[in-house]
């Protein structure tokens, strides 16, 4: 990308989307190559990197993982063609900093040494930073910074917190997960040190994901990012958070998922009718989606600390669902915000008549996002639920209220926006969705109505990540209770 | 049996390589008057080819002069680090000399005998030797913190570092007195074997010569609280005599020690472990939140070196063999990253020595990409972060910390590096997400000094990814001291 000429600024574009969308191709070919039935990693790679400090850089992936890097890739050429007209200045830069965003992202996904993931996690700040910093609204350099420090403080706790594994749990001195897990079972870590490096681990975790207290960087965030940003940001960033409970905290400190397990969930469910109840009352289109997002996240936080088979695969379903969605609403809002340059719901209402073939897509990804059968959001929020239900109903009975309000909200929106009379003169004017921005949403709408119509295509290559981590939940149980 | 005297001089060779290019340079200049920029090319192509000459050389240990200069690993890795550090200088400054009208062969000259100095301290392997190329060193020091002679900032800046210098030469000095009334001896060895079987009075002598040692030293590296002189000498030297302020010394200081306290003092350094975390947070917390509310971007980088002290002497605190390597690690990291940083503040800034505003970088991304980027670069791996050279080396002395228990300082070096990416990245907004306020054009950097960039550039990635070697290394080097 360097070294393409920089006033051939289509050439760029074309370059970066033509990369993505190979990327793309490439990790289908991982979809079919995987197999179900090993519960292992696959397609693992190791080279030696750092020997004398046991570094190795290390792949490999699961279903969930699968999942995730499959959902990152089919977001990014999506990005490219969202940005392909809004983004008119320094496009070099712009495409340089989301393929590298891109490398860094799947190499979370699939990292399985804990030096290694933690470079790529780190690695995503800097080129997130400078798209929401560069070429975001007008409270940019405030949200820029403010998620980079938020983000920062809470990942140089988990790095000490993983040095600490390191030096005193993990045997010969190496970083690979698989080992340390393998050690964990025949010396479970003590409950006390587990509770700190869970707290270290999931704070920065938390802060990603984001949690309730620790979202406030999210709205800003959002709301400044260009569109391709807050796309990603939503659809796959905001997953580091789940997906690092899901790969770590989980299976490395079991009793101490067990001990935290009531307060995160509590959190989640704050989380979830908070959000809810804040996305409520905006003004403005796409806070009221990062809000939504809070609300959405806390389900796939109740569904992963349900800690049963339901709960953990619904909440890795809803983390590609909620990707898909809100990468979606995110996309057509900026579809907007291109012709009219503001993103004030009073500032429209009535456009369902101007532009059809707009809302009636608007729509059905609303749908998606508050749920409705037959679309992808349904089978997320109905496995979490259930899976609520099984761990403890009064957590389902008040997470449910959250989809209720999330219908709310949403629907009022949507009211306000495209139904009733024409209230201003420039909106009679709009253009339809054009060609780049039909091509960009047309995959996502595939991939929402089939995750909701056959759910089992997806939910079959989480079926062993899931049993894993449960199986090894139940081992190390028995061992300490054997131990007291 | 001793060697021949010329074997002898061998031992010292590069050292006495940098002394002769000195004086070559100061008759250069008598030979060709006025023709700076051939001087600085010769200059810079002598040390390129004695950095290879230096390089081919690694690998034997030998001891010369009655054990006074000992070569090893160790010392081979400084000789590189130091003569790579006066050729980048050398290279990166040339703008400069022209823009200011700062007379070239005086400056190189100093710069070369200070860089010799720096090399005699980290080959000594007797007190009095350390000593000796500690004068040497800080002598030129001083006098090049005050190079521009009509600016009564660099006047002020370079008298402060003389007095408070000379104190602490003070300090130093009588440390080794009292050393050597304990021990009997200079010698790092004989002081390392004596010290064993120390005790009552002698002790008493003993620590109080280590700790005006210490003292001595942490002048020169500028750690709270003896760090009042660093601002003001920074801010006053010529821009580029800074760079390699922030640098070079701190290296021969930081060398030195690890090697006086792995070979001379080898309980010393565990001993005083906790009063030199104590030091370390208070190094970083002052560097740091102290840059955080500077408006002139010279000073905030001056502030900043403070609190990569602060960072080194963590490693010191960790009191292990990682803590040294990771020191040496992060030396070398540092000091690509602060020259090239120190390079781009000087292009920048508007006036000779003006203001050195944020307000200058507004833009910067626009009117001169490759600056802009690699700046970036500068300040992502001062900051710390991946996949940069400063990120491993901060990383490598978080090891070494925890390695050794010390789980408090390591959170609390976390946190506090946390807080300096908040001023770091205030550059990176000026120079890409703020509009140029007026046509202000900074100075464009010719062929050679863009070059220089790119290769400091290339060395800080090429140490945060593949450190494999670099590491085996530094390892050698410190076991070579061990032995």
């Amino acid at each position: 990308m360097l070294f393409l000429p920089r006033r051939a600024e289509n050439l760029q574009r074309g370059f970066a989307l033509f990369i993505t969308t190979i990327t793309f191709a490439l990790s289908l070919g991982l979809w079919f190559g995987f197999d179900n039935g090993q519960s292992g990693y696959q397609f693992g790679e190791r080279f030696s990197w750092i020997p004398s400090l046991g570094i190795n850089y290390l792949l490999g992936i699961d279903g969930v993982s699968l999942l995730l890097i499959l959902l990152t890739t089919l977001l990014m050429p999506i990005c490219i063609l969202a940005s392909w007209d809004p983004i008119k200045t320094k496009v070099k830069e712009y495409y340089f900093s989301f393929l590298l965003l891109e490398a860094a992202m799947i190499g979370v996904f699939a990292a399985l040494d804990l030096f290694l993931f933690y470079v790529f996690w780190e690695g995503v700040l800097i080129p997130m930073y400078l798209l929401i910093g560069i070429w975001g609204g007008k409270n940019r350099l405030y949200a820029a910074i403010k998620f980079f420090l938020y983000t920062l403080v809470g990942s140089l706790l988990m790095l000490i917190a993983i040095l600490y594994l390191y030096f005193n749990y993990s045997g010969g001195g190496t970083f690979d997960l698989v080992n340390i897990l393998e050690l964990a079972k025949q010396h479970p870590i003590p409950p006390t040190v587990q509770l700190w490096l869970f707290a270290a681990f999931s704070l920065a975790f938390a802060i990603k994901v984001p949690m309730f207290p620790f979202h406030t960087w999210l709205p800003d965030a959002h709301t400044e990012a260009p569109t391709a940003g807050s796309i990603i940001l939503a659809g796959v960033l905001l997953k580091m958070g789940t997906y690092g409970f899901f790969r770590f905290s989980l299976p490395l400190f079991s009793s101490a998922t067990d001990a935290f397990m009531p307060y995160i969930v509590i959190l989640a469910i704050i989380g979830i009718i908070y959000g809810a109840l804040v996305a409520m009352v905006q003004t403005d289109v796409k806070r009221l989606v990062a809000y939504s997002s809070v609300s959405h996240l806390g389900f796939v936080m109740l569904g992963m600390f349900a800690l049963n088979h339901q709960g953990l695969s619904g909440s890795v379903l809803q983390m590609v669902n909620h990707g898909l969605s809100t990468g979606a609403l995110f996309l057509l809002v900026g579809v907007i915000y291109e012709r009219r340059h503001t993103r004030d719901i009073e500032a429209f209402g009535g456009i369902a008549a101007i532009m059809p073939v707009y809302s009636t897509i608007f729509l059905i990804v609303t749908m998606s996002s508050i749920g409705l059968p037959i679309l992808n959001g349904f089978v997320g929020e109905f496995l979490i639920l259930n899976g609520a239900m099984q761990a403890n109903w009064p957590w389902a009975a008040w997470a449910a209220t959250g989809v209720i309000l999330s219908a709310i909200y949403m629907l009022w929106m949507v009211q306000r926006m495209f139904f009733g009379p024409v209230k201003h003169e420039e909106n009679k004017a709009l253009a339809d969705i054009n060609w780049k921005e039909l091509a960009a949403v047309i995959p996502v709408l595939v991939f929402i109505v089939w995750i909701g119509v056959y759910p089992d295509t997806f939910l079959k290559v989480l079926d062993l990540p899931v049993e894993k981590i449960l199986a090894a939940r139940g081992g190390i149980h028995l061992q300490t209770l054997l131990l007291k | 049996m001793q060697e021949s005297f010329g074997m002898q001089l061998s031992t010292l060779g590069p050292t006495l390589w940098i002394a002769w290019l000195a004086a070559l340079a100061m008759i250069f200049d008598l030979v060709f008057p006025k023709r700076d920029r051939s001087l600085r090319i010769f200059v810079a192509a002598s040390l390129f080819i004695e950095f290879f000459i230096a390089l081919g050389r690694t690998g034997t240990n030998s001891t010369a002069f009655y054990g006074l200069i000992g070569q090893s690993g160790y010392t081979y890795y400084f000789d590189l680090l130091f003569i790579a550090i006066a050729f980048f200088t050398v290279i990166l400054s040339g703008p400069y000399f022209e823009r200011t009208g700062l007379k070239t062969p005086e400056t190189i000259a100093l710069m070369l005998f200070a860089t010799c100095g720096a090399m005699l301290m980290i080959d000594a392997n007797d007190l009095i030797i350390l000593f000796l190329g500690l004068e040497l060193m800080s002598i030129c020091l001083y006098v090049m913190a005050g190079m521009l002679r009509d600016r009564p900032k660099s006047n002020e800046g370079a008298l402060k570092y003389f007095l408070l210098g000379a104190f602490s030469t003070g300090f130093f000095l009588y440390g080794i007195a009292l050393l050597y009334g304990a021990t009997g001896s200079t010698n790092y060895g004989t002081i390392a074997s004596a010290s064993v079987q120390i005790s009552g009075t002698t002790g008493t002598l003993y620590w109080a010569g280590v700790g005006l040692l210490f003292i001595g030293f942490f002048f020169k590296t500028a750690t709270v609280p003896f760090h009042f002189w660093s601002p003001d000498a920074y801010e006053g030297a010529p821009t580029p005599i800074t760079g390699f302020f922030s640098v070079g010394p701190k290296a021969a200081a930081f060398g030195a020690l690890v090697k006086v306290l792995i070979v001379a003092l080898p309980t010393a350094g565990l001993t005083s472990a906790d009063i030199i975390s104590v030091l370390a947070m208070l190094t970083m917390a002052v560097g740091n939140f102290v840059a955080l509310r500077q408006t002139s971007v010279k000073r905030m980088l001056a502030y900043s070196s403070i609190a990569h002290a602060g960072y080194l002497l963590v490693a010191l605190a960790a009191a292990n063999e990682d803590g040294s390597s990771a020191l040496l690690l992060y030396l070398a990291a540092y000091s690509a990253t602060n020259l090239g940083a120190f390079t781009i503040a000087y292009l920048i800034n508007r006036k000779v020595e003006g203001q050195y505003t944020f307000d200058d970088y507004n833009g910067l991304s626009q009117k001169h990409p490759f600056l802009a980027a690699i700046m970036t670069l500068f300040m992502v791996s001062l900051a710390g972060i991946p996949p940069t050279g400063g990120f491993l080396g901060k990383y490598y002395i978080f090891f070494a910390a925890i390695r050794s228990g010390r789980l408090t300082l390591g959170i609390v070096m976390a946190l506090l590096s946390a807080v300096s990416v908040f001023y770091y990245l205030r550059i990176v907004v000026h120079m890409y997400m703020k509009p140029a306020a007026d046509p202000y054009e900074p100075v464009k950097p010719g062929y050679l000094v863009q070059s220089g960039l790119l290769i400091c550039g290339l060395v800080i990635l090429a140490i945060g990814l593949f450190p494999a070697g670099w590491l085996t290394w530094i390892h050698d080097g410190i076991h070579s001291l061990v032995m």
